[in-house]
């Protein structure tokens, strides 16, 4: 969903492209000073009347990954769009139109920083900031006041999870003190210093890589109970390990990873109420899965991933694509755990028809409908 | 040289480059920013680079990216055994060590690898650092003083500044994220398969013996074969290599002989669960439509 930017009526190329990057950040791209800068930089290289060179240009400058190319195309026709909305009436040029003639000047970033911003907003742009202040407020429902103390409970679980799944061994060599090993290369280049001969013996030993954790979250309606506990959770999980990878869910499926390194726990959880509001009814884990394996996979699971997957196992789709998909995520050599609310019930079996297609490709089948089972996963994660 | 300049030499080339591809070239060459390239196997990344040093008639310089690469094989190495050599020649003489010392770790006794070899040549070279993400995550912070300030510090040495900035081009396949930083420094560009048009030219390009109608089948059918369900999809360099087998084969039409088809299928799809999905029945339809 593209969140509503607070435009202001400026002229100058490099105040419009302050607003520009200004709107891609509240959409969710990492902007920085220094990519304005090389904008202006490039700019010049261009021909500043068409268009679709501003596009592309700027699409170079501003996109990172995968995902930043895929929406640069539609965040920038919506900056466009709405730019030109809020021009209409006052018959001023739109915010990337093309600009006949206009050259830029080497003006240092401090000078484009310095310029007064707020003077321009109109009336009409404040209004609509107000509107989307209240829809913003309508729409949290899932972060219901978590408790303090519930989130310190959480915290300690999700550092003692983290702890227990920290580190795997590898298969290089690195220097050590008490290694398994000589290092040869060290031992030659050290004996430089006693003409040659090695007093010294180096060693080198296989270090401890770190393991990453990929978070997959059902949040459909049969799991919204425990939306708010898991979210919580896995926020978590990404506050201690920066690496880990969180997506969530329904009948499609989302990466949040940006959005939950958020330092304020309900700010995040209120940004993922924002962004799953367009999921639809039903739960497609097959779907999902395979939509995981066909983008992310790739680039996020190796033999030093855990992917953790939460969710009670109901599914609207086939449960053969579950199996399929699940096969085709442990060729990656990951661990897959999968924490099923449902299993804290008395007399439950999985008989759910895509969790039992999913449990021959499972590392670890627990229960997580408790606090208390978040908190005992840790020994059952060392054993994995 | 404009972007659409660059698009139009690069096709003298043979390299034909998407609109946005070029304008990513152009910027990156003028504000001497690295250019990051993501995409899958085989769409023409590594191609590129060879295609810019062509184009700029200066030298490639290629480092492989592997799993436990290290500064010692990418940036430089000092020369040991000649080190060692050097002292016991020296042994005998009167003089004092401090010159030994400067003297075993001047350039003499540098071996320069790839990267380094890059900043030291008099006109800018082409740099490709190809399949950034089979290396470790370790070898990515080597390269950032390289890539944001175009020098290397030896502590024994000193800084060696480029000489003049080598294009550089770094290419990735994406089975695991680069960091944030290497990211932020470089110009981005995600290479997508080619859309049918730009794939026909290709074929023509590179195939100009082909019969342009057998051409036109063999571009429907790979980018068919691409919305189906299979592990690996065929880039730009597996089409090239099926058209050329077809050729080779005498094959006039896809629809002549669909036995000999399925058999030169290996050619594109590359894993044995492929080869089970897309039968011979399934070419047939895919050559069909």
């Amino acid at each position: 969903m593209l969140k509503p930017t607070k435009f202001l009526a400026r002229s100058s190329i490099k105040s419009r492209l302050l607003d520009f990057t200004h709107h891609m950040y509240a959409n969710g791209f990492n902007t920085t000073f220094d990519q304005v800068f090389q904008s202006l930089k490039g700019l010049k290289h261009i021909d500043l009347s068409d268009l679709n060179d501003w596009k592309s240009a700027l699409r170079s400058i501003y996109c990172y990954n995968f995902q930043t190319y895929e929406n640069f195309d539609e965040l920038f026709d919506s900056f466009e769009r709405q730019k030109n909305d809020l021009n209409k009436n006052k018959n001023t040029k739109s915010i990337l139109s093309p600009i006949e003639g206009q050259t830029l000047t080497n003006e240092t970033a401090n000078d484009i920083l310095n310029k007064d911003n707020e003077a321009e907003i109109s009336n009409e742009t404040k209004s609509k900031i107000t509107a989307s202040y209240l829809e913003n407020n309508r729409k949290t429902d899932l972060k219901e006041l978590i408790e303090t103390d519930l989130q310190q409970r959480i915290h300690a679980a999700v550092l003692r999870i983290a702890k227990s799944i920290k580190h795997k061994r590898s298969r290089r060599l690195l220097a050590k003190k008490k290694g398994e090993k000589l290092d040869l290369r060290k031992i030659v280049s050290k004996s430089l210093a006693y003409e040659g001969y090695p007093l010294k013996l180096y060693k080198k030993s296989k270090p401890k890589k770190p393991m990453k954790i990929v978070t997959i979250l059902d949040i459909s309606g049969s799991m919204k109970i425990y939306s708010q506990i898991f979210l919580t959770f896995v926020k978590g999980l990404v506050g201690i390990n920066q690496s880990t990878e969180v997506y969530l869910f329904h009948t499609r499926l989302m990466r949040v990873t940006d959005y939950l390194k958020e330092n304020d726990t309900l700010k995040a959880v209120n940004r993922i109420s924002m962004l799953t509001e367009g999921f639809s009814g039903g739960t497609k884990i097959g779907k999902s899965l395979k939509e995981f394996n066909n983008v992310y996979s790739r680039n996020f699971v190796n033999g030093k991933t855990v992917v953790m997957i939460i969710s009670d196992g109901y599914d609207t789709g086939s449960s053969k694509i579950v199996a399929e998909e699940l096969e085709k995520l442990k060729k990656r050599n990951c661990k897959i755990v999968w924490l099923n609310p449902l299993l804290g019930w008395e007399n439950y079996a999985p008989v759910a028809s895509s969790m039992k297609a999913a449990s021959k490709y499972l590392d670890l089948f627990a229960p997580c409908n408790t606090l208390e089972h978040l908190e005992n996963l840790e020994k059952e994660l060392i054993e994995i | 040289m404009q972007w659409n300049e660059i698009k139009t030499s690069l096709y003298d080339l043979d390299y034909i480059a998407s609109e946005d591809l070029a304008m990513s070239i152009h910027i990156a060459i003028n504000l001497e920013r690295p250019l990051l390239l993501e995409g899958e196997a085989g769409i023409g990344k590594t191609a590129l680079a060879l295609a810019l040093s062509k184009l700029y008639k200066t030298s490639l310089i290629r480092l492989q990216c592997y799993e436990g690469l290290d500064a010692s094989s990418s940036i430089y190495e000092w020369n040991y055994q000649k080190q060692l050599l050097s002292i016991r020649l020296n042994e005998n003489k009167n003089d004092n060590n401090v010159k030994i010392d400067d003297q075993i770790f001047s350039k003499e006794f540098l071996l320069e690898r790839p990267l380094l070899k890059a900043l030291t040549q008099k006109k800018s070279p082409v740099l490709l650092i190809d399949e950034i993400d089979r290396a470790d995550e370790e070898f990515e912070a080597y390269l950032l003083e390289i890539l944001s300030e175009y020098q290397v510090s030896i502590p024994e040495y000193g800084t060696i500044k480029a000489l003049s900035k080598p294009i550089v081009i770094i290419t990735s396949n994406n089975t695991r994220d680069l960091s944030d930083a290497l990211r932020r420094r470089c110009i981005y560009n995600y290479v997508y398969y080619p859309k049918k048009e730009l794939e026909l030219e290709i074929l023509q390009k590179k195939l100009p013996n082909i019969d342009s109608e057998l051409s036109r089948q063999i571009v429907n059918f790979v980018q068919n074969l691409r919305v189906q369900d299979i592990e690996k999809k065929p880039g730009i360099a597996e089409t090239l290599d099926w058209a050329a087998a077809i050729s080779g084969l005498g094959l006039k039409d896809l629809s002549d002989n669909y036995k000999v088809l399925h058999s030169t299928l290996v050619c594109l799809l590359k894993t044995e669960a492929d080869k089970a999905v897309i039968s011979q029945e399934i070419a047939q339809k895919l050559a069909k439509i």
